[in-house]
C-alpha cells in the first residue's frame, strides 16, 4: 500500500487547517462557549482546573487543535483556543496528536466522576471493572472460547454516541431502564454494570449522569424468539434518546457456519453487508 | 464491543476491498505462562504476510509488539483476501496446533463482507462461530454526517476521526494543497488499534473530490 508518512506534508495541512478555522471564526461561523471559557480562565488563574485545558498564557491561537476534536469542543475565543469542559470527552486526541506548537494543551489527573469520560473515550484507558481497554468489553471477539453468546441467544449491542455526537449517561440510563423494564439486565462483565445504583430499575448513580463520553456499548442477552420485542424497544428508544446509537446483534453460526439473521429478523430489517465474524480458532479452549 | 462492525462503504459489488484481521487474548488468560510469546509469534506471522502491503506505521506498530506491554488485541487491515488466506493457512501448520495444545485461547475475528469471510473460511478449513451484524443507526440520525463522510469517519472504531477534520481535508484536496493519498494517511495516523485502511480512504477521498 502506498502512503508513507514520509511523503506527507503534515505541517502544510495543519497550517492550512488553522487558516481555515481562523477565517471561519472571524466570519462568525463558529460558536464560542464564552461562559465555559471564562470559567476555565478563572480556574486556570487559581491553579485548580479539574479537566484538560489549553493554557491561555502559552496558547498562540494558531487553531491547529480545533478540527482534531471528535466532539467539536475546541474553539477560538479572541486570539486563544479553549476547550469547552462540558463538551470535552477527555479522549486525549488533541494531546496525542502532538500538534500544539506551544505545548499549551494540558492534561490533568481527573477526579471522579469526570474520570469516566476518559475511561470510556480514550481507547488507551483501561476500565477498572473489566480490566479491558476501549469500551471495556470483549463482545464476540472471544466468544469461541468464552461462550458468552450461545445458540438460541441474541446478543444485543447498543452503542450510544458514535459517530460524531457523543453521549451523556442520561441516555445510557434510558437504555438500561428500557431493557430492564422489558426483563433484561446489562450483562455482568460490561463496564456499565458497575455504574448501576438501583438494580430494580436500572437507574445509574446520579453523580455520573451528566458526564459526556464519545461512546459506550451496552450488552444484553435475549432469547432468539424476542427479535420483534427487540426492534420494538429500539424504535421506542430511537424517539427517546438525545443522541445517536447503533444496534448490532451477535448470533452463533449454525452447523454449516452460516448466520440465521434473516430467519430471525425477516427480509426487511436493514443489515450492513459487512459483519464481524469469529472463525472459531479458540473453540473448546477456556 | 462493536468497534469495526459499523464501518460504512463496503459493497458486495467490490469483494475483497477490506478485511480486518483481529486477534484477541481474553483478559482473564493473559497471565498464563507462555501466552505472551504466542502472541508475539502471531504478530510476526502477520508481519510476514503483510509487511510489503501495509503503510510503514502498521509495520512499525507490529514490529514493536515484542518490546511493549501485552497487546490484548492485535488488528490489521488487509486489502488482499489472498494474504488473509495465506496467513490463516500458515497459522494452521504449526502455530495453532501447538497453542491449542497448550490451552491458549487466542481468537481470530474477520471483519468484512460476510461473503468474503465465508469464502476464506471455506478455503482455509475454519468455520464461522459467531457473527456480529450491524442493523444501522437510530436516534438523532439527523445529526449524522453524510453517508460519504461516514465512510471515512467510521474507519475509527472509537469515534476519534472528527467530522471537522474530514471537511478540512476535503477542502485541502479540492484546493490542491493535499492529495487524497496524503489525506488518507493523515486520518489513519491517530489510530491506536491498527484498523485504518489507507487504500480505501484514499479511494474515498478521491471519489468525493473528483480526483479519481
Amino acid at each position: 500500500m502506498s502512503g508513507s508518512h514520509d511523503e506527507i506534508s503534515r505541517r502544510c495541512f495543519l497550517d492550512q487547517t488553522a487558516k481555515t478555522w481562523l477565517m471561519m471564526w472571524s466570519a462568525g461561523a463558529l460558536p464560542v462557549p464564552v461562559s465555559a471559557i471564562h470559567r476555565a480562565q478563572e480556574q486556570e488563574s487559581s491553579g485548580d482546573i479539574p479537566y484538560r485545558y489549553i493554557d491561555q498564557s502559552t496558547c498562540i491561537g494558531c487553531g491547529r487543535c480545533i478540527p482534531l476534536c471528535p466532539m467539536s469542543a475546541i474553539s477560538l475565543s479572541g486570539d486563544k483556543s479553549s476547550i469547552d469542559p462540558s463538551e470535552c470527552a477527555e479522549c486525549g486526541t488533541c494531546t496525542r496528536a502532538e500538534i500544539c506548537p506551544a505545548d499549551a494543551i494540558t492534561a490533568v489527573q481527573l477526579g471522579w466522576p469526570r474520570s469516566l469520560r476518559e475511561t470510556f473515550s480514550n481507547p488507551l484507558a483501561v476500565h477498572e471493572s473489566t480490566g479491558i481497554t476501549g469500551r471495556g468489553t470483549e463482545g464476540i471477539k472471544s466468544n469461541d472460547s468464552q461462550n458468552r453468546y450461545r445458540r438460541g441467544d441474541i446478543g444485543v449491542f447498543i452503542e450510544l454516541g458514535r459517530p460524531v455526537l457523543g453521549a451523556r449517561f442520561t441516555d445510557v440510563e434510558r437504555v438500561v431502564k428500557k431493557f430492564k423494564s422489558n426483563g433484561y439486565d446489562v450483562i455482568p462483565n460490561n463496564p456499565i454494570t458497575a455504574l448501576i445504583a438501583d438494580r430494580n430499575t436500572g437507574a445509574l448513580s446520579s453523580e455520573v449522569l451528566n458526564e459526556k463520553i464519545i461512546s459506550c456499548v451496552l450488552e444484553f442477552v435475549i432469547p432468539n424468539t424476542a427479535a420483534d420485542q427487540l426492534m420494538q424497544m429500539v424504535h421506542e428508544l430511537s424517539r427517546e434518546v438525545d443522541t445517536v446509537f447503533s444496534l448490532s446483534v451477535a448470533l452463533r453460526a449454525d452447523e454449516s457456519g452460516r448466520s440465521n439473521f434473516r430467519d430471525l429478523f425477516g427480509p426487511d430489517v436493514f443489515c450492513l453487508p459487512n459483519a464481524k465474524v469469529n472463525i472459531g480458532m479458540a473453540e473448546n479452549i477456556a | 464491543m462493536t468497534h469495526t462492525s459499523q464501518r460504512r462503504g463496503l459493497d458486495p459489488s467490490r469483494p475483497g476491498e477490506e478485511l480486518i484481521v483481529l486477534a484477541i487474548t481474553p483478559s482473564a488468560t493473559r497471565s498464563r505462562e507462555g501466552i505472551r510469546e504466542a502472541v508475539n509469534e502471531l504478530a510476526a506471522k502477520m508481519l510476514e504476510h503483510g509487511r510489503d502491503h501495509w503503510p510503514q506505521w502498521t509495520v512499525d506498530r507490529l514490529a514493536a509488539i515484542p518490546n511493549g506491554s501485552f497487546p490484548g488485541t492485535l488488528a490489521v487491515a488487509f486489502t488482499d483476501v489472498k494474504r488473509v488466506e495465506n496467513l490463516l493457512n500458515d497459522l494452521k501448520q504449526e502455530w495453532l496446533p501447538r497453542n491449542r495444545e497448550k490451552g491458549y485461547p487466542i481468537s481470530i475475528v474477520l471483519t468484512g463482507l460476510t461473503d468474503d469471510a465465508h469464502t476464506i473460511c471455506e478455503k482455509t478449513g475454519f468455520k464461522e462461530n459467531t457473527y456480529l451484524h450491524s442493523l444501522g443507526f437510530f436516534g438523532r440520525t439527523e445529526g449524522l454526517p453524510s453517508e460519504d463522510e461516514m465512510c471515512l469517519i467510521t474507519m475509527c472504531g472509537h469515534g476519534l476521526i472528527a467530522r471537522n477534520r474530514i471537511k478540512d481535508l476535503l477542502g485541502s484536496i479540492r484546493s490542491g494543497e493535499l492529495t487524497p493519498e496524503q489525506s488518507a494517511a493523515d486520518i489513519a495516523l491517530p489510530c491506536t488499534c491498527g484498523i485504518g485502511n489507507e487504500e480505501r480512504a484514499r479511494k474515498t477521498f478521491a471519489r468525493l473530490t473528483n480526483r479519481e
